[in-house]
């Protein structure tokens, strides 16, 4: 299976990794599976708060069956508390 | 974007006069405006400052499509909103919202739709940093359920 490596973007708790995440994944991805590639890269509660996370685009968030057709721009979100 | 919507994620100082030139208009007889501000406190303990990070163009996205509804159920009004981003001393303005529409009832529910919105679903966050010098991300409300 080929496989290949995206950049995504990191915000809130998660800049403790630094502002990126570089992660391999497969032909066949959807955003849930990329979030757990991505849980399965970090380690205590960070990895616990990815499971609580969504993966988005620069134009909106992507529901966890959603087959990831754009690769680039992608980003990590944790909860959220603007305001 | 609707002519009646202006939404920005800032690293500059926040502007109150520029959300009420926004919504101000002839038609309306009702401005309110919502000012977000840091706090010294949280949970018991004393906090020293706060930074906002933020992912600024989807934050921009979301703040454009709450407008937008806003606008659907308060026809006519004009929506602002603008949050900072970066570091903020105590009584730093974080956001700011404004409503302009022909009463007041619009502009007061619309302000309210727009801030707890705004709060369950753009993306940012907030480190604070507290008096003695530890520093904690909040906890939040997570957008699973909008995916």
């Amino acid at each position: 299976m080929e496989t290949q490596k995206i950049i995504i973007r990191l915000f809130g708790a998660f800049r403790a990794l630094g502002s990126e995440l570089v992660v391999e994944v497969g032909e066949h991805e959807t955003a849930a599976s990329l979030k757990k590639r991505i849980a399965g890269q970090l380690n205590g509660q960070l990895s616990i708060l990815a499971e609580d996370s969504v993966i988005a685009s620069t134009k909106r968030i992507l529901a966890d069956h959603e087959s990831l057709e754009e690769r680039i721009g992608l980003s990590l979100l944790p909860p959220v508390c603007g305001g | 974007m609707a002519e009646s919507i202006k939404v920005k994620v800032s690293n500059n100082s926040l502007s109150i006069d520029e959300a009420y030139q926004f919504v101000a208009s002839p038609q309306n007889g009702a401005v309110n405006i919502f000012v977000g501000a840091v706090r010294d406190n949280h949970q018991g303990k004393e906090v020293l400052s706060l930074t906002y990070d933020a992912h600024p163009e989807l934050a921009e996205e979301v703040f454009a499509e709450i407008c937008l509804e806003a606008t659907k159920m308060w026809p006519d009004i004009r929506c602002y909103i603008s949050h900072y981003i970066g570091y903020q001393d105590i009584g730093g303005i974080s956001v700011v919202i404004a409503v302009g529409s022909g009463h007041r009832a619009e502009s007061y529910e619309a302000s309210r739709y727009l801030i707890e919105e705004l709060k369950k679903r753009a993306p940012i966050w907030k480190n604070e940093t507290y008096a003695d010098k530890s520093a904690a991300w909040l906890d939040g409300v997570s957008l699973c359920r909008i995916g």
